[in-house]
């Protein structure tokens, strides 16, 4: 600091020297303060107590409150600290998580190739689908001009005998192409009818609606989200002629309800897509009776274009009656 | 106008010594606030008016402890005498000089009260331990007297600062 700009002390030479008077005289009045009795010193501490109690206690609200607003500051600090904490924890376990799910998704991999390659039982049937393409009439005009007809000797027919012409629906596939009688006649998943008759080259199809059609079905609900399917009760469905198919043999005791689905049974064992039917749009319980009265819309309403014929074959089988590679025959089937 | 703002932070000082020594203080040492006042008082007053002020801070801290009164008085008056006899002789301006002259007035004052109040059979600790004490409270008084040598300085730089402006 600059001395000059500040100005020079004063010596103040006679209060300099009176100060040690002053100094004796103090410490003489503190000597004499100290000899008080315990009285009297109170009586001079008690007036100073009170004086200072109104600073102290502001001090004191004014430390509470900073205290209040510090402990809600650290307790602010420490709650972020603990949700510092908790992300990361989170993003830790979310990270682990992952990593198990991948971990599980290889082991699962591991044991479906393991499981393919360890297994040694074929299915013994396997489903074979025949295209087939329905023949109008125009067709089976060409058929009956030129005397092509889907029976022979070997089917009981004779010379001369009257040829008559059915009104179920023909397709251009019969027994030369592995179709049987009592094959399920498909447009897309959805069962349309059934072979009641398989000629060589042609073979006559029953809709699921024509009297003669019957079939073992199983109704299936819905679930609520309509991904998964809850199979119940199994019946015969069978065609009445009507636009609606009957379903029949489902005793009362058993849940059904507008809408659900009537899926074949035809297909078991050998084919995994469920087969539909069709909707049950009717039901009844005469009274009485054991059974509802179901009626159902089958799914194909019209002649669909394209058709196929649903087959079993038996690959274990054909498989066995291969020779083997030393030669030997396996199997007596 | 002078003495009433000096008694008034002569007043604060003592309720924020009782107040807040327990939240200051380290271990048991805390730093005495009354001290500051006292030596700004005996640097920036100057002279025998100074020496009755902190005369008077030693009876109102004798007034706070229980025991004699007039122990703490004697020895701000005396340390005080010294202080001023100190200042007359040498430059103590310098903020480290400052602050060396209020942790020595701290710890000397501690040491005088504290080894008078033993040597009265009112203080039950040893001598040592009283010394030790006191190098800590000086040590602590300095250490907060530098903050507060610092704003005092520079409100003393602006008020000369003003002064001579107004004198040109």
């Amino acid at each position: 600091m600059n001395c000059a700009m500040y100005g020079s002390r004063p010596t103040h030479s006679f209060a300099a020297r009176r100060r040690p008077l002053l100094v004796g005289v103090g410490l003489l009045l503190a000597l004499g303060l100290a000899l008080l009795p315990p009285g009297l010193a109170d009586a001079i501490r008690t007036p100073m107590a009170a004086a200072l109690m109104p600073a102290q206690r502001g001090l004191i609200a004014v430390r509470r409150a900073g205290g209040a607003t510090l402990s809600h500051v650290r307790a602010q600090l420490a709650d972020a600290q603990t949700t510092g904490r908790r992300e990361l924890e989170s993003k830790r376990l979310a990270e682990e998580n992952r990593r198990l799910m991948g971990e599980l998704q290889a082991a699962r991999d591991q044991v479906r190739l393991l499981a393919q390659r360890d297994r040694q039982d074929l299915p013994l049937l396997a489903a074979k689908c025949i295209p087939a393409r329905l023949l109008g009439t125009s067709a089976q005009d060409y058929l009956v001009r030129h005397q092509l007809l889907d029976a022979g000797q070997t089917q009981g027919v004779q010379r001369d005998a009257l040829v008559l012409r059915t009104a179920k629906p023909l397709v251009d596939r019969g027994m030369q192409t592995g179709v049987a009688e009592g094959g399920v006649v498909l447009a897309g998943s959805c069962v349309w009818g059934k072979i009641v008759a398989a000629g060589p080259h042609t073979s006559t199809v029953c809709p699921m609606t024509e009297p003669g059609y019957r079939d073992l079905v199983r109704l299936a609900a819905p679930s609520a989200d309509g991904r998964t399917l809850r199979f119940g009760a199994k019946g015969v469905l069978e065609g009445t002629g009507e636009p609606l198919a009957r379903l029949r043999m489902i005793e009362t005791t058993e849940p059904v309800s507008e809408g659900d689905l009537v899926y074949s049974m035809a297909g078991q064992g050998f084919v995994e897509v469920p087969l539909l039917c069709g909707r049950v749009v009717r039901v009844e319980s005469p009274h009485g009776a054991g059974h509802w009265d179901i009626w159902v819309e089958p799914a194909i309403g019209d002649a669909p274009e394209d058709l196929a014929i649903l087959c079993p074959t038996g690959p274990a089988i054909e498989m066995a009656r291969r020779p083997s590679a030393s030669g030997a025959v396996s199997g007596s089937e | 106008m002078r003495y009433a703002i000096i008694a008034i932070l002569i007043y604060l000082a003592v309720a924020l010594q009782t107040v807040f020594a327990d939240v200051i203080q380290i271990g048991r040492i805390a730093p005495q606030i009354p001290v500051l006042v006292a030596v700004a008082v005996l640097l920036l007053h100057r002279g025998t008016g100074a020496l009755l002020i902190v005369a008077a801070m030693g009876l109102l801290e004798d007034t706070l402890w229980p025991g004699r009164l007039g122990i703490a008085m004697a020895w701000y008056l005396l340390l005080g005498w010294g202080l001023v006899e100190i200042a007359e002789r040498f430059d103590l301006r310098p903020l480290g000089r400052r602050v060396a002259a209020t942790g020595a007035f701290a710890c000397l004052l501690a040491l005088g009260v504290g080894a008078t109040r033993s040597v009265l059979g009112e203080a039950t600790v040893g001598l040592a331990w009283i010394a030790t004490s006191a190098a800590a409270i000086g040590l602590y008084t300095a250490a907060a007297a530098v903050p507060f040598w610092f704003v005092l300085g520079w409100a003393e730089s602006a008020y000369y600062h003003r002064r001579a402006h107004y004198q040109i």
